[in-house]
């Protein structure tokens, strides 16, 4: 059974940094135990059901993380604060995508936020991420796995050596850098996503 | 061609933090000028940053599934441990109105129970079996079934020596009267002398009377164990007379006086 831990703002803050995953894995798990109940019941009540919920929450925890993780975050206002303020806009989006939010709703909330917290990028940025989903789901199975060990989970090139199948670190190195060129590509085949990447770039 | 694939090559090393000082300052030089190489390092800075992206997109799909799941089974346990609470909660309820109802009729049953009363819900008056057939019936017994008992009890007085049966419609009769004492007196003889003779004539019927004259006599520590030992045994005349409900009464009473 695993301890569950309370954590401050700032302890959370420090866990999302770390670059040891199980901190951040028990920093992710804290979040879920505590605020994904609350965001799912604003979810819920306003046209969406628990699965509307789940992608939302987990769209937010993106934002978040990533967010935490530039060192962006600036702790204008709590984390809970910030979580439902992202979760409701993520929301009130979707429910403007699909036709299904009132007018007069969106405005209201739209003022509010403007007088709480600006987080109108993330939205546009949740759009990004969800295109860089499905380019990065083109490249092949193996570049995928060794540019994700080596860019997301930090692992030194002998370290990936040991899950793949190359001889030689020298091998795996030019594979490596032929799969980020290959991304790349991918990438600037596609100018409007390119152009809204590095939008997001320009804002980090 | 090779030269592009050169340039992408140190800009890959450069973004992997793998150039030397010098390196690095030549690269940095080099790419205020190259326009084409400035392009390029932001293309490449781009696809790392959607390799992160996605990396933390699934990272966090991946604990969502472990945490939905773990939720899911949280709240089937707190459900269940709920619905026992409620059935232990609804249980102590409904033991607990038992417990009221018992123990006011408990109360009630204390507070009202009589000797006489107790005696009322069990006595049925001796009904003595018509011999058919018989040419003579004995005077007692005729008295008897007239249900005179003051002139059974008169004759019985006469008697110099009365049979078993005599001293036991005699006892009957003195109990109807309300004369207990003689009744316990001529009812313990036709006891005592079965036992004697090693006989059992009206010997159950006369337990029963008994056990009731000492009842009524307020002699209830007497007349507890003989009503215990008819209902206990299931073969005695009276046994269907002395439910455990009477016991529960008499012990009541026992209490009580």
């Amino acid at each position: 059974m695993e301890i569950v831990r309370k954590y401050s703002d700032s302890e959370l803050i420090e866990a999302i940094k770390s670059l040891q995953k199980t901190d951040l894995d028990k920093a992710i798990k804290y979040i879920y135990r505590e605020y994904f109940d609350m965001l799912k019941i604003y979810t819920c009540q306003n046209s969406g059901n628990e699965e509307d919920a789940q992608d939302v929450f987990q769209e937010v925890l993106v934002a978040f993380i990533d967010l935490v993780q530039k060192d962006k975050f600036r702790g204008e206002s709590s984390i809970k604060t910030f979580l439902f303020t992202v979760n409701r806009n993520i929301w009130l989006n979707e429910l403007k995508k699909r036709g299904k939010a009132e007018k007069r709703n969106i405005i209201f909330e739209n003022e509010k936020d403007g007088a709480m917290l600006d987080v109108s990028h993330f939205i546009s940025q949740n759009e990004t991420r969800k295109q860089i989903l499905s380019i990065v789901d083109e490249l092949g199975e193996i570049c995928k796995k060794i540019l994700l060990t080596f860019y997301y989970e930090n692992l030194s090139m002998k370290e990936i050596l040991e899950q793949v199948d190359y001889e030689t670190e020298q091998a795996l190195r030019n594979k490596k850098s032929k799969c980020l060129k290959q991304l790349e590509q991918l990438l600037t085949a596609n100018p409007m996503m390119a152009k809204n990447l590095k939008t997001a770039l320009q804002y980090e | 061609m090779n030269n592009n694939n050169t340039n992408s090559d140190i800009l890959i090393q450069y973004l992997d933090n793998e150039l030397s000082l010098e390196e690095k300052t030549n690269l940095e030089n080099q790419l205020k000028h190259d326009f084409v190489m400035q392009h390029e390092l932001e293309n490449l800075t781009l696809a790392k940053s959607a390799i992160k992206t996605y990396g933390l997109k699934k990272h966090v799909a991946f604990i969502h599934t472990e945490m939905m799941n773990e939720m899911v089974v949280e709240k089937a346990s707190s459900i269940q441990q709920s619905m026992v609470r409620r059935m232990v909660k609804i249980s102590m309820k409904v033991a607990a109105a038992v417990f009221i109802v018992m123990l006011g009729l408990g109360v009630y049953q204390y507070s009202t129970i009589t000797p006489d009363k107790v005696f009322a819900s069990n006595y049925k008056p001796y009904t003595l079996s018509v011999n058919r057939g018989a040419i003579e019936t004995n005077v007692m017994e005729k008295l008897f079934q007239e249900k005179n008992y003051i002139a059974v009890i008169s004759q019985f007085e006469t008697l110099k020596e009365a049979s078993l049966k005599e001293n036991f419609l005699a006892g009957v009769a003195y109990m109807e009267t309300k004369n207990y004492k003689n009744a316990i007196t001529v009812l313990n003889n036709v006891l005592s002398k079965n036992a004697f003779d090693k006989t059992s004539i009206l010997n159950d019927d006369a337990e029963y009377f008994l056990a009731l004259s000492y009842l009524k006599n307020n002699g209830i520590k007497l007349a507890t164990p003989i009503f215990e030992m008819i209902n206990k045994n299931t073969n005695h005349l009276y046994n269907d007379k002395v439910s455990n409900a009477f016991i529960r009464n008499l012990k009541i009473l026992d209490w009580k006086y």
